[in-house]
């Protein structure tokens, strides 16, 4: 492994632990404040030789530990107050639907017109599903399921035979109809819960004033990761659903 | 080593200098973060961490006290330059006229317990 890769690897490392400590913080915010870590160590890093590693790593201490950063910018930041639309988002996007479809577009506007999700969250609120719990009853019904026999009786035959063809969600075993079941329905409360709690990880109420939350980075990881599988496997299981229409 | 609740007290007022220290360097020339951090740091206790001197400039700029542009450099990225503003100008004048008042004022007090 050459040097040049070394300092590429510890520069990932710092970033990628300074990601993680600013999960809490304002998303807007975090952006901006990484794009400007990352200039301070292009420009700190022309100075130095290629694959002056103790170097790097005196440059990355000058900067400042990724907790410490973070605790700073929480401090300059101003405490914010939650907005009642912020708090109904989740709400709408799961329910909404109920309400004549009204309730979700409602949730839809307040889920986009939103600083306080990344994109990702936005068009999983979107897409997963369409009119939130309501989504999946048109989900079902758009999916057919059924089972059409034909048969004749020839003569002498007591009684006919019959060729059954299945379509849709029964040509599926009853444990994969059972698992996909459940992901479709989990998938929409899943992600209400998802927007639910990036709501309540950045914003302050009066327990907490600034919004402080303490962010272990493995254990945010991981929880990234299950949460990635899961929403990997909704859509997998909804494509399998829409092959099977075929 | 400072004693207590001081070391959080003194960061708060390190926290609020700044900014004026920040305004106080740009107001000869334009200086991109870079430069402004690693001035601000090799002041003597000032700085505890060179990054922490970004979330400051972007309040700042948030504030209407600096803005920036983008400008080529023949060392390495394209740098962001910060220039005071009118507004800025005017909070430092303000700032300098009540820090020296504040300062003469702790430093008499500060005397008479000696």
């Amino acid at each position: 492994m050459s040097e040049h890769t070394v300092s590429d690897r510890i520069i990932e490392e710092y970033l990628g632990d300074l990601r993680d400590a600013l999960r809490t913080i304002n998303p807007s915010s975090s952006k901006e404040f990484i794009a400007e870590i990352e200039q301070h160590i292009s420009e700190g890093r022309t100075s130095l030789e290629p694959g002056d590693e103790v170097g790097l790593r005196n440059l990355l201490e000058r900067i400042g530990s990724p907790t410490a950063l973070a605790n700073e910018l929480r401090e300059t930041e101003p405490a914010r107050t939650v907005s009642a639309m912020d708090r109904a988002t989740p709400w709408l996007i799961m329910f909404g639907g109920f309400a004549f479809g009204f309730g979700w577009l409602v949730g839809l506007y307040g889920l986009w017109s939103s600083k306080t999700w990344r994109i990702w969250d936005k068009l999983l609120g979107t897409f997963i599903w369409p009119g939130g719990l309501l989504g999946i009853f048109y989900l079902f019904l758009a999916i057919p399921s059924s089972t059409a026999c034909s048969g004749f009786q020839g003569a002498g035959q007591t009684a006919p035979t019959l060729t059954c063809v299945h379509h849709g969600i029964a040509t599926l075993p009853h444990a994969l109809q059972l698992l996909a079941g459940f992901v479709i329905v989990a998938a929409p409360i899943f992600t209400s819960f998802r927007l639910g709690s990036v709501l309540s990880r950045g914003y302050a109420d009066a327990s907490n004033p600034r919004g402080i939350r303490v962010v272990k980075s493995r254990q945010s990881r991981t929880s990234k990761r299950v949460t990635w599988i899961f929403y990997c496997l909704a859509l997998l299981i909804f494509f399998i659903f829409v092959l099977t229409l075929h | 080593m400072v004693v207590g609740g001081t070391e959080k007290l003194l960061a708060q007022m390190r926290r609020g200098a700044i900014e004026y220290c920040v305004l106080a360097l740009l107001q000869s020339e334009d200086r991109y973060g870079f430069e402004i951090t690693r001035q601000l740091s090799d002041a003597d206790g000032l700085v505890t961490s060179e990054g922490t001197v970004y979330p400051l400039l972007t309040r700042l700029r948030n504030d209407g006290m600096v803005d920036t542009y983008w400008q080529e450099s023949t060392e390495g990225p394209p740098r962001r330059y910060y220039r005071i503003t009118t507004n800025g100008q005017r909070a430092l004048k303000s700032f300098i006229d009540q820090w020296a008042r504040f300062r003469d004022s702790v430093d008499d007090i500060l005397s008479r317990g000696k």
